[in-house]
Formats: C-alpha cells, sequence, structure tokens
C-alpha cells in the first residue's frame, strides 16, 4: 500500500475521528450557565454554550475491547465549533501530526513528509471503529435544539446529582438518524451527565457517560466521556481530559496552515 | 493574532525532541513459484532529532541506517556489468554527498544516509528553510507531477519519509491558507540547478496552486489542485516541461495526473488515479531501469502515455486494515497488483504484508520485474 494513502487512512482513520470527537468533545461537556426550567431551555442553552467557545485542552483517547487497548495523546485548540486544530503528541509513529478545521474544510499536516493534504469531506465520514461512535452524531450539522421536541420526563440522581431526565424526540420533518435521544442533566451545576441514544426503532445503540467531574482551567465539568455501543460487553471508547483552559483567547488568524506547521 | 501568542503554546516544552522507529523487511522475490526464490533481508533503523533553541530557529537532522543482507545482496554483486549493491544504494543523489557505506561485503551493506538536515528561521509571516529537506508539492497520493524536486517511486513502500532535495526555500503566507514560495534547488552548474516560484490558495473549498520557474535543464509551469465533488476528494496535477536549450522545439512534455476517491461510512476506501506523460509510449513502453534512471524525476513517473490506478482499501477491525492496489498500463497490458494488510500489534508496534505482483510480456512497463512478498515488523519510538 502506497505509504502516503496509508498515512491518510489506516494510520488516521481512527485518528480522523478523534479529531471529530474533540470537537464534539468542546461542546458535551460544557456545562450550563444558568438554571433553567424548560426542557428545550435546558438544551438551548447547552447549545448556546457549544458556540464561540475559546478551549485548550490535553486528552488522551483509548479504544477499549475485552483483549486489548489503543490510546492516542493530543492537544487541541479550539474556537466554537467552526475552527478547530488537533496536535498528536503519541504514539510514536503519529506524534508531530496535525489535523485542522475551518468551518467546513479540514486539512492533514504531514511533517515527515512535508505534505499538507486536503481531507474531502466523506473521508471524515466514516463509521467510528467498532461503531462506538457513530460519527453521524460528531458531524451532522444538525440541531439537538431545533432539531427535536423536547419534555422532562423525570429526575433521576446520578453520581449523587439529582438530574433532569430529558426526551428528545426529532421532528417529522427533521433529517435525524437518532429515533429519540434521553439526555440526563445535572440540576445544580448543569452538567450533561448521560445521554442514550436510541434508532427509529426505539432499540438502544449507544450510551455516553460523562463523569470524573472536576474544576478545570476554571470551570467545572466532567473530564471523561466513555462512548459505550449497546450489546458489546466489554466495548468502549473512553476520552479523558488531562488539562483545560477555557481562558485563553483563540483568535481566528491561530486556525491558520502556518501555524499548523509551528505547533508542538 | 501575534506570533509570539502563537508559539506562546510551546512555551513550557523541551528544546529537543526525538523520535525514530526499528523497521525488520523481509522480501521473498521469484519470476515462477517453481524457480529459484531470492531472499532480501533489511534492518532499517531511522533517527530524527530537532532542536528549537528559541522561538525563530529550528534545526532538524533525520537520518536512515540499514543494514541490507541476502541473498539479493549477493546476486546483485556477482552481476559484472552493474555497480556493486554498496555504490547502488550509497550513492547520494543531492548536491552534498550524505551517504556512507560503513561496510560492505558481498552479501551485505551497512550504510546510513542523512535525508533530513536543514534549519529553519521563522519571523512574522516568513519562514525560510535551508538545507536538505522535502519540498512536496504534490496533490495526489499516487502520481505527483508537481513533485518536481523530490520525486519518489509509488513502488519503494517502506521508504515512508521519501527523499529530501538540497535547497533554500523562502515561504510567505499571505494568509491563513494562502502562500507564496520560491525555492532555489543546489546544482553544480546552471542546468543541475532549480528556481521554481509557487502561489498557492484556497477558493471555493478548493486548494489551487499555480507553479513556474526551471529544474535543471527545463522551463516548467504546472497547477495542482484538491477539492471534493460531492464529498469525494478530486485532486489533480498538471506540469508541462519544456526543455531551456530547444525552445524552438514547439512540443515539450506535458505530464499530468487526476485522482478521485470516496471514503463509505464503513471505511470502505475508493480511490482511482491516471497519468498521463505526452510523450509516453503507446506501445511496450518497457521498464524504468534503476540502472539507468537512478534518480526518480516527475518526468519520468510513467514511460507510458497512460497508466490507471485503482484502490479499495477495508478496515475490518480497528486493529486490521487491508488493502488492494492496482496500477495497469492499457497499452502493452502489464499490470501491477499489491494485496496488502497491516495489523497494529501495540500502539507503537505494527506488522505489514505486503504483496507486489508483476506481470506482463518481456519489453512491458512491468513484465519481467517478478512478484514479491514482504514481510515487515515496525516498532516505533
Amino acid at each position: 500500500m502506497n505509504q502516503l494513502i496509508s498515512y491518510v487512512l489506516s494510520k488516521n482513520s481512527w485518528i480522523l475521528n478523534a479529531f471529530m470527537l474533540v470537537i464534539l468533545l468542546g461542546a458535551a461537556l460544557m456545562p450550563l450557565t444558568s438554571q433553567a426550567q424548560d426542557a428545550k431551555e435546558i438544551v438551548q442553552k447547552m447549545e448556546d454554550n457549544q458556540r464561540g467557545d475559546h478551549v485548550t485542552q490535553e486528552l488522551t483517547m483509548t479504544i477499549v475491547r475485552p483483549s486489548w487497548k489503543r490510546s492516542i495523546y493530543m492537544k487541541s485548540w479550539g474556537r466554537g465549533t467552526e475552527y478547530s486544530m488537533i496536535y498528536i503528541t503519541a504514539p510514536a509513529k503519529e506524534k508531530g501530526q496535525v489535523f485542522m478545521k475551518r468551518k467546513k474544510e479540514m486539512w492533514n499536516w504531514v511533517p515527515s513528509i512535508d505534505r499538507m493534504i486536503k481531507l474531502p469531506p466523506s473521508m471524515m465520514m466514516q463509521s467510528w471503529m467498532g461503531s462506538d461512535f457513530t460519527n453521524d452524531d460528531l458531524i451532522r450539522e444538525s440541531s439537538i435544539v431545533l432539531d427535536y421536541d423536547h419534555s422532562i420526563v423525570g429526575e433521576e440522581t446520578l453520581q449523587d446529582r439529582l438530574c433532569y431526565k430529558i426526551q428528545l424526540i426529532p421532528k417529522p420533518e427533521a433529517a435525524v438518524v437518532w429515533g429519540k435521544l434521553i439526555l440526563w442533566i445535572s440540576k445544580e451545576g448543569d452538567l450533561l451527565l448521560k445521554q442514550e441514544f436510541y434508532d427509529e426503532d426505539e432499540y438502544l445503540v449507544n450510551t455516553q457517560i460523562m463523569s470524573d467531574i472536576k474544576s478545570i482551567g476554571g470551570r467545572t465539568i466532567p473530564c471523561k466521556l466513555e462512548m459505550i455501543p449497546a450489546d458489546e460487553d466489554g466495548k468502549k471508547t473512553v476520552m479523558q481530559i488531562e488539562a483545560s483552559d477555557f481562558n485563553t483567547d483563540i483568535k481566528e488568524s491561530f486556525f491558520a496552515q502556518q501555524n499548523m506547521k509551528r505547533i508542538r | 493574532m501575534t506570533f509570539e501568542t502563537m508559539v506562546s503554546a510551546q512555551d513550557k516544552e523541551s528544546n529537543f525532541a526525538f523520535k525514530g522507529y526499528l523497521k525488520y523487511l523481509t522480501t521473498v522475490n521469484f519470476q515462477d513459484v517453481n524457480e529459484d526464490w531470492i531472499t532480501d533481508n533489511l534492518i532499517h533503523n531511522r533517527l530524527e532529532l530537532k532542536y528549537y533553541p528559541s522561538d525563530k530557529w529550528t534545526f532538524d537532522l533525520e537520518m536512515r541506517n540499514r543494514l541490507f543482507y541476502g541473498e539479493q545482496v549477493k546476486l546483485y554483486n556477482q552481476i559484472d556489468s552493474l555497480p556493486s549493491y554498496g555504490d547502488f544504494v550509497g550513492t547520494d543523489h543531492g548536491f552534498f554527498n550524505l551517504s556512507h557505506n560503513w561496510a560492505e561485503g558481498s552479501s551485505y551493506v551497512l550504510n546510513t544516509t542523512i535525508d533530513r538536515f536543514f534549519v529553519d528561521y521563522s519571523s512574522g509571516n516568513w519562514l525560510v528553510r535551508a538545507g536538505r529537506h522535502r519540498i512536496n508539492w504534490g496533490q495526489n497520493l499516487v502520481w505527483n507531477p508537481n513533485d518536481v524536486f523530490n520525486a519518489y517511486s509509488y513502488f519503494d513502500f517502506d521508504y515512508e519519509e521519501r527523499p529530501g532535495t538540497d535547497a533554500v526555500r523562502v515561504q510567505y503566507y499571505t494568509g491563513s491558507t494562502s502562500a507564496a514560495e520560491f525555492v532555489y534547488q543546489l546544482g553544480d552548474d546552471i542546468d543541475d540547478m532549480s528556481f521554481m516560484g509557487l502561489y498557492k490558495f484556497s477558493k471555493w473549498n478548493y486548494d489551487i496552486q499555480f507553479l513556474a520557474g526551471q529544474v535543471k535543464r527545463d522551463l516548467v509551469v504546472g497547477t495542482g489542485w484538491s477539492g471534493d465533488i460531492k464529498g469525494g476528494g478530486f485532486r489533480g496535477e498538471f506540469t508541462y516541461f519544456h526543455d531551456k536549450d530547444s525552445l524552438s522545439d514547439p512540443v515539450g512534455q506535458l505530464i499530468a495526473s487526476i485522482s478521485g476517491d470516496y471514503t463509505f461510512p464503513n471505511s470502505l476506501y475508493l480511490h482511482t488515479s491516471v497519468i498521463y506523460n505526452s510523450k509516453g509510449s503507446t506501445g511496450k513502453a518497457g521498464m524504468i531501469n534503476p540502472n539507468v534512471v537512478t534518480q526518480t524525476s516527475a518526468k519520468y513517473l510513467t514511460l507510458s502515455r497512460f497508466d490507471m490506478f485503482g484502490q479499495v482499501s477495508y478496515q475490518i477491525s480497528p486493529l486490521w486494515r487491508a488493502d488492494f492496489s492496482t496500477i495497469i498500463n492499457p497499452y502493452d497490458g502489464s499490470y501491477f497488483v499489491s494485496p496488502s494488510a497491516i495489523y497494529s500489534l501495540t500502539d507503537n508496534m505494527e506488522l505489514l504484508f505486503l504483496a507486489q505482483i508483476y506481470g506482463g510480456d518481456a519489453g512491458t512497463e512491468f513484465g519481467g520485474i517478478g512478484k514479491l512478498f514482504n514481510f515487515r515488523y515496525k516498532w516505533a519510538f
């Protein structure tokens, strides 16, 4: 196999997904800024919080299977959901690679061969290895506020925190793959602690659990995100935030090809 | 954004970075399974050292240390009309000679080659790089007519980093995704030097570039792009060469390559590409004899008028990836077929199984090269 293609594919296919995951994570772990009563309002607050935030993070992503696991370490810089940059720090064979997203365009800088590769959209759409994550969640531009009808269906205690349990049903005209979503959002601290993804036949597909709530980089957030596929024992993918800074002002011009070659 | 804030993320980092790998590659080669099997072994170590004395300066040194041994070396050395295998491996085609054979015998060669050795100076929107480094202007993933300085052989799968070139390169970034570049490639005389300019920018969700100048004896103009059609990658490169000493000759040489690829949500990957060489043969194209054309050039990516490439790749599991690639010469009917699989042993170790099956009549582009079966272990550190 041509090594360049393998750079893009075999080595990167899950880095690409990690890249998308980090973009998602920047949003998913964002706390709500104020108390909200109405189900839609609660979700709206979360959606609002996804935008315009400047985040610098160090992350580990680990695929866990019954007999093995593989990890990737990275630094990420994000400005809302439109601008993002990721630098891979480990494993050794991937170290130094950089991914950048500017609006809908994405590039991969491969320093060992001095190559800037523009990534076509389809390359970002491949399913998450072993399908712990469906990329559709990660990349889709649809809105969990606008494309769903929301209702509070109960209250439950998760991780010693009382949570609103909110059900999201897609609107009939919405182009949404899920049949139903259930979100658990803590009343205190406004943290998304759990999310369940159901298909159109109302079967549970994935469960996402946010835990390890810590004060980090100026905010209190869950630092661990686990995506657990239903009916597959011992399989999950874990994203762990090692360090985080929400106070940096990252300008749009940070997300430049010149900077892809400089960061480390 | 100021230059200072851009690099502030580096403040706490070490001034040194070191990495590398160790690979063992064994190749079994035969023309016919019932005839002689020739084995070839390569222990291959790569070392990369970077030093960042300040925000503005970077020093980079990278070398490959290789021990070749086995029947392939011995058989090559027995052919009197060829230089020794040590000469074949140890000849440096750059301006500087940075290759050295530490030891060689009838069945082995131990060589060190420095393929990156450069200094970077960056300030504001400027980046100046001098020394041996790779200047990669390619847009495609198989054939790169725009890669005018350091073209590589697609078949040399084990050389992941690809060769570098001895040059001075000045880059000026005009925007987040646009830049102008000028390259001076060192040479012994004017016919051995290159002077090239490139301007690249992003427009309509495409990366687009134009290049012009002189590459050794040729005046060169070219263009390349990367974009997408309905989500699938669409890339192309055109380069036109014209001998500068025979400008009265109305026709130069056009090398062009276009490619498209598509990745399905289940990770199935399809990729196709064609290459066109206006001076290529429409009959039996003949092999690119590595003993005649010792250095790959963008002009010699193929000797055929057309070649076609196809690839199917699939992620079987997070640990296994399988690939099937082929190149076909539609004129002489010769072909190259390469099934392969990569297996991840640990975060830093992998196994590669890769076959290279060349087929065709005598005198065709891929005839007579044989069937190569490669097994490789790689440990990155």
